[in-house]
Parts: structure tokens; sequence; C-alpha cells
């Protein structure tokens, strides 16, 4: 509408109609309304995460305060105040320790072969398709593959006679190409955000294709590839699924080598998923302290890991700027 | 007594250029200039695309040759024939012949590579590379392999852009921190680090405002004996005032297909091209006659 | 050409250049008034003709100097090129040149008080008077060149000059030929009016060749001058 001045009426009643106009229309309830609604949801998911984490702390207390060293450092036992998370704590670093040695450096590279090298051809899109559809498959799929293939199939080179297959290596490898899928495609998306001028500047001045992406594109990615990183790797510390099928221990576990002993890789082995949730399932008293502590030990690894991305991710932005 | 009115024919030298005319109306001539980039027959598609077609220019040396016309005449795109920047772009294609000192740009043994360490851009939106602005320079050196006192490469470079004073006590500062001229001014840096014979600028001070377009066309002039440059720009009175050859491309509409392709229609000294060309089309362009 | 619909562009400054050209034609016919009315008082001696020359010429100065800015304005403010710099240039030098050629209308008109004295040779007088018919006619060819921005007419100002400059020639001899106690006296004012009829035709001339620049751009024409 029109802002519209009379003009019979003199300059003073036109500013006043002039205001008005423009100070009419009540407050926007509608919109108010909506924010409410907004934060309430926040507020209800902050409800839900604070009661479970309240919930945890307070079960898992005990065993904190009374025998932290031990807890840390014993072994699955059947008795509550004697069983402890060490072996647990092993099988998942070892897990970790092959999603980033195999998983990072074959995502990455595949990713950048998909951004940078490949042709737009029919079939890299249909490559490009079932990567995205391999992320989305879930995760027992991974663990019947890792069951036939590394455990059963190639028995003999992940696992020592007496563990048949179902071995740390088993799990390492399964985890690895779980998480495969994840690190191509946040690695993808990275990648192509670096801006076409930033590539340009660098073949202008003469830069071979390798050299453009390695002084360039990935240091400008960087941030992005991390996340998807770390994504992946607390993708990999949590799945339980697979590692059922691939034959993470449940009960006792014999053997209490040193962290670095590379032979206990083909030998029966546990993780932290399987052990939270036997001890979840054990009716037997002081089980549940044990697994809420558990959960605790895995949280704080969820966070310390983040953090650090949230770290390397900023010291690498401030470095694009 | 009559006005003596001179009606003299210019002297008809093939290989002389014109350069103005002295006080009694006689064409001035200066000695043939060497050619740097000879495109014959030029046409550049992009798919099934026709976007440039039938170009045929000369480009000398130490020499300023502006690029004009209106959008989508592909003034950038035949630039961008001159260093190979048309690769990256998976359905480009090229036709006809572009050759450098006589070897053609697209023959099959020719390493793009190291036509951009000799044919440097600067392009329309100031790119330096996020890093520092020392490495910013010396990137282009140091990945050609360039032996040498590299402190020396990029002060002599900076130099030359113009922006030395401004950044020596923060060579260690980023690129980025910079205002929009000193950027243009560091890409141009970049760009004469690989000390290259050409430099080929697209719309360069498009992004700038009037005085660091100022400054940019000054260093032109000032920068010209070292390196031939080829321009394109919007500016009409920026090719007026900087270039000595103009050449001027426009679009022609594809019937069948309803899109527009370029073509070059006329090359000419700068003079001639806006005090009284030749094409009917130039004069309409120049004067903003017609849009 | 493009088949396609091409917009016309820049429509102020079109307007305005068809107005600079529009005045400049102005005042070349108020230039011409004053040359007929110098014709007039070269005739007849009318004092109030005379009177008219002068004030029309003041008109004439104003035009020149309004003309001049308006181009400068111009220049400044449309960077114009090729034909447009080549017209508001020409427009610049032409108005300059009718300003002149008011200018020397008007030294005739001065003679008037020494009219009787122009009377006294009859022959004198005639070839006088045919030498300011030839010049305003070729002024009249430069004004209709203008006018309909015609290359073939500013061509021919060119060559026009012939029969005037005989003309000149019969009166320089003329003028050696006078005797009697008045002789000097008569011959300085009719060599004024002559030199100042013939420069006339000459600015005309140079009024073609200012045209012909504006017209081909050739830059040989630039050149025109009275020597």
């Amino acid at each position: 509408m029109a802002l519209t001045t009379p003009a019979t009426v003199g300059p003073r009643a036109a500013e006043r109609s002039v205001a008005d106009q423009l100070t009419k229309g009540g407050a926007d309830w509608l919109g108010g309304t909506f924010l409410v609604l907004l934060i309430a949801s926040l507020g209800f998911c902050v409800l839900v995460l604070v009661t479970l984490m309240v919930d945890v702390i307070g079960t898992s207390a005990p065993v904190f305060s009374e025998r932290f060293v031990d807890f840390m450092t014993g072994t699955l036992r059947t008795r509550a105040d004697e069983a402890g998370l060490y072996q647990g704590l092993v099988g998942s670093f070892w897990i970790c320790v092959f999603v980033v040695v195999l998983a990072f450096p074959l995502g990455i590279g595949a990713a950048l072969y998909l951004e940078e090298y490949a042709p737009d051809t029919r079939f890299s899109r249909f490559v490009n398709v079932n990567i995205r559809n391999l992320a989305g498959v879930p995760s027992i799929v991974y663990g019947i593959l890792g069951f036939t293939i590394f455990t059963k199939a190639l028995r003999s080179f992940t696992s020592t006679g007496r563990a048949n297959g179902l071995t740390v290596m088993s799990a390492g490898l399964t985890l690895a190409i779980l998480v495969l899928p994840i690190v191509i495609i946040t690695a993808s998306e990275a990648v192509r955000a670096v801006p076409d001028s930033l590539r340009e500047a660098g073949y202008g001045v003469g830069a071979t294709r390798w050299e453009v992406i390695r002084s360039h594109v990935l240091p400008y990615a960087a941030p992005g590839i991390i996340t998807g990183l770390i994504l992946s790797l607390a993708r990999a510390l949590g799945e339980a699924a697979p590692l059922i099928l691939v034959g993470a221990t449940t009960g006792r576990l014999a053997g209490d080598p040193s962290l670095l002993d590379l032979g206990q890789l083909r030998e029966r082995f546990t993780a932290l998923p399987i052990v939270v949730t036997e001890w979840a399932k054990n009716p037997n008293e002081g089980f549940d302290e044990l697994a809420a502590a558990a959960i605790v030990v895995m949280l704080v690894i969820v966070v310390i890991a983040n953090t650090a991305a949230i770290l390397l991710r900023n010291r690498y932005e401030k470095k694009r700027t | 007594m009559s006005v003596p009115i001179n009606l003299t024919e210019p002297a008809a030298v093939d290989e002389s250029v014109s350069v103005g005319h002295d006080a009694e109306g006689e064409p001035r001539r200066a000695p043939a200039a060497e050619v740097v980039f000879a495109v014959a027959d030029l046409s550049v598609y992009y798919g099934d695309f026709r976007a440039v077609r039938d170009v045929n220019v000369e480009i000398n040396r130490h020499e300023i040759t502006a690029f004009i016309g209106p959008s989508g005449c592909g003034k950038t795109t035949v630039l961008r024939c001159f260093n190979r920047m048309n690769d990256l772009i998976p359905t480009a294609r090229v036709e006809g012949k572009v050759t450098y000192h006589g070897v053609d740009l697209y023959d099959r043994e020719v390493n793009p590579v190291e036509v951009r360490r000799r044919i440097g851009m600067v392009f329309q939106k100031p790119n330096p590379f996020p890093k520092s602005i020392y490495e910013n320079v010396a990137y282009g050196p140091k990945v050609a392999g360039v032996k040498g006192n590299m402190d020396d490469i990029v002060e002599r470079a900076l130099h030359g852009a113009g922006l030395w004073d401004e950044v020596k006590s923060r060579l260690k500062a980023s690129g980025i921190g910079l205002s929009g001229g000193q950027q243009q001014r560091l890409c141009i840096a970049r760009a004469i680090a690989t000390d290259p014979e050409v430099l080929l600028m697209d719309e360069p001070c498009s992004a700038l405002d009037p005085i660091a377009t100022a400054r940019i066309e000054d260093l032109m002039q000032e920068i010209k004996d070292q390196y031939t440059i080829v321009i394109v720009t919007h500016n009409m009175q920026q090719a007026a005032r900087v270039s000595d050859r103009t050449a001027f491309f426009t679009t022609e509409v594809n019937p069948e297909s309803d899109t527009r392709t370029g073509l070059l229609v006329e090359v000419d000294s700068t003079d001639k091209m806006f005090s009284n060309p030749s094409d009917d089309r130039t004069e309409n362009y120049v004067t903003g006659r017609f849009g | 050409m493009d088949a396609q619909a091409i917009e016309p562009l820049r429509h102020g400054f079109r307007e305005e250049l068809d107005q600079l050209r529009l005045q400049v034609e102005l005042m070349g016919v108020r230039v011409d008034e004053n040359l007929e009315r110098m014709r007039e008082n070269l005739r007849s001696g009318d004092r109030a003709v005379a009177e008219a020359a002068f004030a029309a010429d003041n008109e004439i100065d104003a035009m020149n100097v309004s003309l001049t800015e308006r181009c400068y304005l111009l220049l400044g403010r449309e960077s114009p090129v090729a034909s447009d710099l080549r017209f508001i240039v020409s427009v610049l030098r032409i108005v300059s040149e009718l300003e002149r050629v008011g200018d020397l209308a008007l030294r005739v008109v001065k003679l008037s008080p020494k009219h009787e004295l122009l009377l006294r040779s009859e022959v004198l007088f005639d070839i006088l008077v045919t030498v300011a018919d030839e010049a305003v006619d070729i002024y009249r060819i430069a004004l209709r060149a203008w006018s309909a921005q015609d290359l073939g007419l500013a061509t021919d100002l060119a060559t026009q000059n012939r029969n005037l400059d005989l003309y000149y020639e019969r009166l320089m001899s003329e003028l050696k030929r006078l005797d009697g106690p008045d002789a000097v006296r008569i011959a300085m004012a009719a060599f004024t009016a002559g030199r100042a009829l013939e420069r006339i035709a000459d600015h005309s001339a140079i009024i073609g060749a200012r045209l012909r620049y504006l017209i081909t751009g050739e830059p040989a024409h630039l050149a025109a001058e009275v020597r």
C-alpha cells in the first residue's frame, strides 16, 4: 500500500499520518509462538540428554570413586567387583588403528580421485551413487560381510588357529570397510567445496594437477576432511552389531598382553560396545554400575576425539583466512 | 588564395603500423612489431555449443592488446586459449590454430604446464592463495623449479607489481588480508614471478575501485616494455587509455538453436578504433549507441 | 548487422547531440542574416541596417560562448568516442569559424561611414559588390552542407574559391589604378572590405573541411587553416 499524504491537510497532519502507517501492525503473535515452539524442542532435547547423562554418571559414580584404576586396568570377570575395562579398551584401540590406517588414506584417496581426476561419465556418477548407498547400509550387513570374508574366507590371514577368525584384525578390517563410504563422502564434499578460483590460480602459475591438489586443494579442504575423519572414528568406536558377528568375546577373555603386542591382533578380543552390552544384560548385582561406568568412559573418549577434531579444524580454518 | 588542404595519400608501407598523425596531418609510422600469438580461424566449442567462431588476430610483442565487446562474445574464451586454461573445462574443444612464436599451442606434444609458466594470467576477481604474501609470490617459481635466491625473486616480482613498499615489512602476513586492489597487485606479482613473456588479464580491474584501477593501469604502462599484455575489458575508456591495439568482438544469434555465438568483428590500432572504426558494429558499440 | 532488435541507448546524449546540431545551424542562420545586412549596407550605406548588424553580432557572440560551454560539458560528462567525439570537436571548431565570419561581416559594416568613398569609382564598387555576393554564396553552401550533413557539398567547398579569386585579383588591380586626391583613402577602405570578404570565403571553406573530418574521420582534414 503506498504511503499517501492527503494534499488538503497541513504538514503536521501529514507527518502524523505517515507515523501512523509506519507504526501500525501489532506484535507478531505467530512468529512469537513459533519461536517458543523451537525453544521448547531444543529444551526437550537438552533435557533428555541431561537426564541420560545424570543417570549414567550417577549410576557409575561408585565405580569411579571406589576402584577407578582397577576398573580401567582390569579384565573381564564374572564378578562385578573385579571386572575391568582394559581388554575392551585395547580392542577398541586397535580397531581404531585399523580404521585410521586403512579407511582414512583409502577414503581420502578415493575422494580425491572422484572429485579431481575422474571425468564426468555415467560410470563415475554410478560409482558416486553407489558409495552414497553404501553409507546408508545397516551396519549388521557389514558384520555379515566381515564375517564371511575375514572371519571365514581369510581366516588363515586374520587369525591364529585357535581364534577361528574371530579376531581384532577381522573386526578392524570390517569396521574400516564400514566407515570407508563415510570418509569418502565427507572428503568429497570438502574437496568439492574448494572454490574453483583457487584451483585456477594454481594452474595459472603453471602448477601440475597434483601440485594444485597438494598445495591448495587439500589444505583448503582439510577442516572438512578432518571433521569427516573424526565422525567416522566415532562411528567405528560405537558400532556394536558388526562386532557381534565378527566375534567379540562376551564372556571372559584369556590373556592379558601389553597394549602394543601385535600378536594379539590375530587372537580373540573384545571391544567397548560389546563390553557395555554384556554388562548391561548381566542381571547380577553391580553390573549396572559397571555398564554405566563403561558408557561414561566411551563418552569421554568421544568428547576428547571431537575436541581434538574441532581444535584441528580451527587451526586449518585460520590458515585459510 | 585557396585554403591548402592536405589530401596526400599515406605511404603504402606494408609492415609498418600507424601510430597517430603529426602536425601536418601526415600519418606517423613505426617499425614492424614481432608477432607473439597468431590466431587463425579459431572456433571454441563447449560440447556442441559453439561459443566463438572464426577468430583471426595477431598479438604483437611489447604491446597491450585489448579485447572488447558485449557479454557472451567470447573474448574471455579466446583469452583463455592463449594459456590452455580452457583445458580445465572438460567439454571445451578448440578448432583452428593458436600459435605462440610459431608453435601450435594445441599440439599434442605441447605441455600445458610449461605453457602456463611462460604465459601468466590475472583473473577478474583477485584470487590470492590463502597463504602468506611471500608464499603467494614464491609458489610459481617454486613449482617451476627455479633455482636462485627466492627472496630476490619475490622482491623483484613485488617491485614489478608496485606492491613492495606496501608489504615489505609484512611478507609473512596472509595474502587474503590485503585490500582488493592490493590483492590484485599481489596476483600480478604472482604471475610475473615466473618471469613470463606474456601476461593475460581477464577484466583485472572490474572488481576494484577507481583508485586501485588507476594504479593498475599505470602499472600496465610501466611494465609494457618487459611483457606482452592482452587484456579483456568491459570498460571502453580503459581499453582506449591503456591499449595499443583493440579487437572488437560481438555476438550473433544462431537462428536454429536460439543461442548466440561470438565472433571477431574488427582489429586495429586503438586510436583508429576509437576515433574512426571501419565497421558499423564497432562504431555502435564504442559509442554506446546500441546495446 | 544482426537482424535481432538492437535497442538504441543513451537517449539523453543522442538528443543533446541533435540539439547541438540544430543550435549550430541556428547560429549559422544568424550569421547568414548578418551577411545579408552586410550586403545591404554595402549597397546602400543604410545606418539603421548597420545598427541592426551590431546588435545581431552580440547575439552571435553569446551563442558562440554558450555552445562552446555546452560542448565542454558533454565532453566531460559523456566520454564520447569515435563519431560522437568527432562531432563535438567539430562543433567546437565550426562554432569558432562562424563567430569569425560574423566578425568579418561586421568589419565590412564598420566601413559604412566611408560608404560614399566607395561609390566614387563605379568599377571598384561593382567588383566589391560582386566579391561580396560570391563570398556570401560560398558561405551559404557551407551552411547548407552543415544543415544536411552533406559530404558532397562539404567537398565542393574546397574548390569554390576560383571565381572569387579572380574577382579579388581584379579588385587588387583596380585599386592600383586608382587616382585622385582621395585615392589612398578609397583604396584602404576597399582593401579592408575586399580582404574581409575574401576571408569570409576562406572560413567557409574551413567549415567544409571540419565537416569532412566529422563525416569521414580522415585526419587530413584537421589541417585546414587560413594562411
